[in-house]
């Protein structure tokens, strides 16, 4: 794990809940202040309106200057909302051509899919030769060519971190349910008639696992869980960075139990991230299977790991949880948000790739990805607007990522760099939900209660 | 003096009502003033460092031209308490 001196992330990005218009943090927070500000004005004038109605010293030579005063923080308020939707309208314009382009793209590229098999089966030396003289052509320093690629890819982490390769992969994610009908005879042309609630995401990822499975990848199995350690600890989360550090690894499900006289038992469900990015199973549910599983919204093993600890943590279908997830563990965290039956009534997720699960009203928290972490746009785009989303480019600027360390957007230190930005945020978009997600632990030691918390590790068997 | 003197505006026929109308204004004006001087020292809604290029410029013009209504609205009401003042003491 790698610790960043010196935060070399952009502005916060906010979108706040219900809605779909992008500000920075600084000019939402600028805007709530503007509003507070009008507001204060506005019941200044209410004041001296009713002194001027009593009679006495007239008013009028008080009104206009408190009037202009009012009118100018309304109108910059008003300049400000104009430009974020302007600029949201914009991109999602911009996002929604290059989606129904990349879906077309797809499609004719699955339909030619059958004519390469074909030219592959009919010409395999020609193509054998070519495919083998290129991975030849490869250097070997000694431990093979697939290391040196691998070292390759991981000497140049800016091709993989970028906004523009998150949105390429965002599109492909959307795409691949087009290049399969493409290849089954659909025409390109019809392709933007087989629109989806989800732009196609969760059925590309059943077309990945059913070709995987082909290859013996992505095997689901049953999971057995088991608590591993129960200990108290003295308080409840305070903050983004508090919740994302809760969130365990190795031992993949953390459950702090809240419980005090008189106070309803809580439930606060932190789930770890992926532990490993193998596509054959093993005994590691936190794996890709489960992602891809997750992202088609099936039932990966780690989201039944997941339930079952919190069945045996005691948590019953109407008591209030609140589910934090980093990666894949905010995928999970998301569909049991998702669940009806769970009561989730808050939720934060840092990197998950969850963008095409609905959430139910009712769940507060926050979404948390960085613009240059390609793994949440492996749901696609954002679709739900339940939580609110905060973005920020983890590498902003002329910021090059580290060297040697595998999508460096998405580590662990990236999203607490982000945490931490969280934590210092202004909006009241941000803020708000910030202090729902604390107030859920809030007073359980100080009313004489306590926290308990159950860690969890879970295998696959079968 | 009789009070139409002094309010200027009215015709009040007592100074008791008279007094109590200036005292009533001036409880209703005095948080309006408190108000204005606090958003006076408040730092600017716009502040930030995220602000860049022409958005800052535009920031500081705003700020200067919210300053400068601020701080009008702010002497009209305290000229205009200071001569309520002046009459309720009067008016005593």
């Amino acid at each position: 794990m790698t610790a960043l001196d010196d935060d070399p992330g952009g502005p916060l990005l906010v979108t706040p809940a219900g809605t779909t218009v992008v500000w920075t943090d600084a000019i939402l927070a600028s805007a709530d202040r503007l509003g507070a500000l009008q507001v204060a004005l506005h019941l200044d004038l209410r004041r001296v309106n009713a002194a001027d109605h009593l009679g006495g010293v007239s008013m009028h030579s008080v009104i206009p200057p408190l009037e202009q005063a009012r009118a100018l923080c309304a109108d910059a308020a008003d300049k400000m909302r104009l430009v974020a939707e302007q600029y949201s309208s914009a991109e999602q314009l911009n996002e929604d051509l290059q989606r129904q382009l990349a879906a077309m793209m797809a499609t004719a590229l699955g339909e030619v899919l059958p004519l390469f098999a074909a030219l592959v089966i009919l010409n395999p030396l020609p193509l054998g030769v070519l495919a083998v003289g290129g991975w030849l052509a490869l250097p070997d320093d000694g431990e093979g060519r697939l290391a040196t690629l691998r070292d390759w890819m991981l000497a140049h982490p800016q091709l993989v971190t970028s906004p523009e390769f998150v949105r390429f992969v965002s599109l492909l994610a959307t795409s691949i349910d087009d290049g399969a009908r493409g290849a089954t005879g659909v025409p390109f042309w019809l392709s933007p008639l087989f629109s989806s609630d989800d732009n196609g995401v969760a059925s590309g990822a059943l077309t990945v696992a059913t070709l995987g499975g082909v290859f013996g990848m992505f095997h689901e199995s049953d999971v057995v869980v088991e608590r591993v350690r129960l200990e108290t600890p003295a308080s409840a989360p305070t903050g983004a960075r508090d919740l994302l550090d809760r969130v365990p690894e190795v031992n993949q499900v953390r459950i702090e139990t809240y419980e005090a006289p008189g106070m309803p038992t809580r439930y606060a469900v932190y789930i770890g991230p992926t532990e490993t990015f193998s596509p054959f199973a093993t005994t590691e549910p936190w794996d890709m299977t489960s992602n891809v599983y997750g992202v088609a919204g099936l039932s990966p093993g780690s989201l039944r790991a997941v339930e079952d600890a919190m069945v045996d943590a005691g948590i019953r279908s109407g008591d209030e949880v609140q589910v934090v997830g980093f990666s894949q563990g905010g995928l999970i965290a998301t569909m049991v948000a998702a669940s009806p039956d769970w009561n989730v009534v808050g939720a934060a997720t840092y990197g998950a790739p969850a963008g095409n699960i609905s959430l139910p009203d009712g769940v507060a928290g926050i979404a948390v990805r960085n613009t240059d972490d390609f793994i949440p746009a492996l749901a696609g785009p954002q679709l739900d607007h339940h939580l609110v989303q905060i973005e920020r480019e983890a590498f902003a600027g002329d910021t090059a990522p580290p060297t040697g360390i595998a999508a460096p957007a998405h580590q662990r230190f990236s999203y607490e760099a982000t945490a931490d930005a969280i934590d210092e945020a202004q909006s009241q978009a941000i803020r708000s939900q910030l202090s729902e997600l604390e107030r859920f632990g809030d007073g359980y030691v100080e009313n004489g209660g306590s926290i308990t918390v159950s860690t969890y590790h879970a295998v696959r068997v079968n | 003096m009789p009070a139409t003197l002094l309010t200027g505006v009215t015709s009040l026929a007592d100074t008791p009502s008279l007094r109590a109308t200036l005292e009533q204004q001036f409880a209703l004006l005095k948080p309006v003033l408190d108000h204005l001087r606090h958003a006076a020292l408040e730092p600017s809604p716009m502040l930030s460092e995220d602000w860049r290029g022409p958005a800052a410029e535009s920031a500081a013009i705003f700020t200067r031209e919210l300053q400068t209504k601020i701080g009008a609205a702010e002497s009209v009401i305290d000229d205009t308490l200071r001569s309520l003042s002046a009459q309720i003491a009067y008016l005593l």
